[in-house]
């Protein structure tokens, strides 16, 4: 080994991948993405240090919600968790919070009550100007596909929903469920609004 | 040639086959889980999802029955393998270790336990990892095979293989932890060959696209093959270099018998893809392939357990005894609590779309890509066709703006169009346009807001079936400049190696 080819492939593997880093992110992705994390995530910063790509929560997940970010979001999220919900929303089994091994997902043991459990993966937010339900139509998909019935959403007059975002886990369900495009209804998280 | 001599590499690729499987069952696990409890019955199954699927559920009831519980099987191998779980025991990557310390100090206690298993298997088996459950060294092999016989039709190739600098795969290791430690970014997936193979295995079999280390992983093996073969394992491997070091006083280890070695024969030198030299005993970083013991013409070279220690016996005893005693309980992973309705949700009529969202604090945009019904866009008649549904939403007001914008889209800097919109019914802006060449695409909008102030959006996008990986040239060209820096960096060759004329001799 030589000093100088120690020297020249430490720099330029460090050099590539950090400059590539931030050049990615500022360029392509600014401030604006966010992003649902598994149930029992920890805050954003801390669940980066934390999480080490295992993708043992991707394995266990049986309803193939939670999938590993390639690059498509910023380079400083590669291979970590998230949950598209427009894609699949998450059936809370919570399976993925008992298996990780870094405490990135805190475990959550599933009680009867879902709210009172801690899952806050994000919230709902209803966009009455795009749901049917409002625009004389009756609908109501949002509210069939909602495990939290009645406590994060309720349904009134020609099926119009109503999100709770007190009691809102931010499964996504009902973003999978909306049959409107856009979707009326997304989720969104809850860290980066509150 | 001896009976017995090629049982080594056989074995070796048997065991890598093996374990290429085991990470694919991994990611095909939860499926068979959706399976048992939806149908229960492979004759159902069978029914419902086709011949395919009926088998593998059959597959995976019998191995399942042999393993006992229900959910055993999942534990053999589970997670990606920079931090998997093996057999119940949490390993650690040796490669990862350090920057995951760094970066999560309260970590330890676990990493500790995987960190012994490993130390444990490096002192018995040395870098036997390499060539017994590497899933990249696998396909390294098999492009040393094409290129042997490539070889054989045209001697002239042999000469053109040139030396990867010695210094590489320190610079690799250290730059890398450096890298994952500053940036936070995860960096392995990258740079270890192993979990970009399994990583984007897995990714393949649950359904999604392929990213960057696949490229990465690809253009690697070609120039493994082409230019510089067996030098990645040898030379740029992290994970080689730390396991590697301690291959000469392993438990296992090449066995030489040096009287009557044949002179000028060196055919167990020409046969190893790590250029070592089998004839003084081990080196370090042999690898335990087998392949100079099935070439030697003498039959001089065995792999046998030799302690490396006088009171080794009791060492070895008494590291298997840690191990076990530090052995962890199975995690209770599979603790399934049932879907109620299998493929319930997927039911709706959904349209895949790609949602992209900026925003700038109290106004966001929203736009998707529509493809129609589903269909992919390799499909539609005309393919540069794009329609985007474009909502502005107001997040103070909870309210979506129904007034004026001026929209335009750039490609690379380049305008494609530009005009302004009224927000048409349910205030939304429908653009309909044909995006030719598309290069870095970016949608910009502009629009003056009930408080008299000209709100700027702008997100970059890209079109659907084009995956994640066009924006990453610039990352991916960072990459292959450094390796071809490196090629060019190491001017030495290493002594062409003329195997034919050998094998006549």
């Amino acid at each position: 080994m030589r000093r100088r080819e120690f020297l020249v492939s430490s720099l330029a593997t460090a050099g590539a991948i950090i400059a590539g880093a931030h050049g990615l992110d500022t360029w392509r992705f600014g401030h604006t993405t966010t992003f649902v994390r598994p149930p029992g995530a920890v805050s954003e910063p801390l669940f980066l240090k934390l999480c080490i790509g295992c993708g043992k929560c991707v394995e266990v997940c049986t309803n193939d919600c939670v999938r590993l970010l390639d690059t498509e979001a910023t380079l400083a999220r590669l291979n970590t968790p998230v949950i598209v919900p427009r894609r699949k929303g998450c059936t809370l089994c919570l399976a993925c919070t008992s298996v990780c091994p870094t405490g990135a997902l805190q475990p959550i043991s599933r009680n009867h009550d879902l709210t009172e459990s801690g899952v806050r993966m994000g919230t709902a937010e209803l966009n009455p100007s795009l749901c049917f339900s409002y625009n004389r139509r009756t609908c109501g998909v949002c509210y069939q596909a909602c495990p939290l019935q009645g406590k994060a959403m309720t349904i009134g007059l020609f099926e119009q929903p109503t999100v709770h975002p007190e009691s809102c886990v931010g499964c996504g369900l009902c973003e999978q469920a909306c049959v409107h495009l856009p979707q009326a209804i997304r989720v969104r998280d809850r860290t980066r609004f509150s | 040639m001896r009976k017995h001599a090629r049982t080594w590499t056989v074995l070796s690729i048997l065991s890598r086959v093996w374990v290429l499987s085991m990470i694919a069952l991994g990611a095909l696990w939860p499926t068979y889980l959706n399976l048992l409890h939806a149908y229960n019955n492979p004759r159902i199954v069978g029914l419902s999802h086709g011949p395919t699927w009926e088998r593998f559920y059959r597959f995976v009831q019998r191995a399942d029955a042999i393993l006992g519980s229900e959910h055993t099987l999942s534990n053999l191998f589970f997670g990606s393998p920079p931090s998997m779980t093996l057999f119940g025991i949490p390993f650690i990557d040796p490669v990862v270790a350090p920057s995951v310390i760094i970066s999560n100090p309260g970590g330890i206690t676990l990493l500790a336990w995987g960190l012994a298993a490993v130390v444990v298997t490096v002192l018995i088996f040395g870098r036997g990892f390499c060539s017994f459950a590497c899933p990249a060294s696998l396909f390294f092999y098999l492009s040393q095979r094409l290129r042997e016989t490539a070889e054989s039709y045209f001697p002239a190739l042999a000469e053109y293989r040139r030396e990867l600098p010695s210094g590489l795969r320190y610079g690799i290791l250290f730059g890398g932890t450096v890298a994952a430690v500053s940036s936070g970014v995860w960096v392995w997936n990258l740079l270890l060959p192993y979990a970009m193979v399994s990583t984007q295995l897995v990714n393949w079999i649950i359904g999604v696209p392929l990213g960057l280390s696949f490229s990465v992983f690809i253009f690697v093996l070609i120039a493994d093959l082409l230019v510089f073969p067996g030098e990645f394992c040898r030379a740029a491997c992290p994970l080689g270099l730390l396991l590697g070091r301690t291959s000469h006083i392993a438990v296992l280890r090449v066995h030489t018998e040096r009287r009557d070695c044949l002179e000028d024969c060196e055919n167990c030198l020409s046969a190893c893809d790590l250029s070592l030299d089998p004839t003084h005993g081990t080196a370090a970083d042999c690898n335990l392939c087998g392949r100079c013991i099935a070439v030697c013409p003498a039959n001089k070279l065995t792999i046998r357990a030799k302690l490396p220690f006088s009171k080794s016996r009791t060492i070895l005893a008494a590291s298997v005894i840690a191990l076990l005693l530090l052995m962890p309980r199975n995690l209770d992973a599979h603790h399934y609590h049932g879907l109620p309705h299998y493929g319930y949700f997927d039911n709706y009529p959904q349209t895949p779309t790609e949602e992209f969202i900026a925003g700038d604090g109290r106004w966001e945009m929203n736009f998707t890509l529509y493809n129609f019904q589903g269909m992919q866009r390799e499909d539609v008649n005309q393919p540069n066709d794009v329609q985007i549904f474009l909502v502005i939403f107001d997040l103070k007001d909870k309210s979506i703006f129904g007034g004026q914008a001026n929209i335009e889209i750039t490609s690379g800097g380049r305008l494609v169009t530009k005009w302004t919109q009224m927000a048409e019914q349910e205030s939304i802006f429908l653009i309909h346009t044909e995006i030719t060449d598309p290069d870095d695409l970016i949608l910009k909008v502009t629009f003056d807001d009930p408080d008299g102030r000209t709100v700027t959006l702008s997100s970059s996008f890209q079109l659907p079936g084009e995956g994640g990986q066009r924006p990453l040239v610039w990352v991916g060209a960072a990459l292959i400049f450094l390796v071809v820096a490196l090629i060019f960096a190491g001017k030495q060759k290493r002594p062409i190696r003329r195997r034919v004329q050998r094998k006549e001799a």
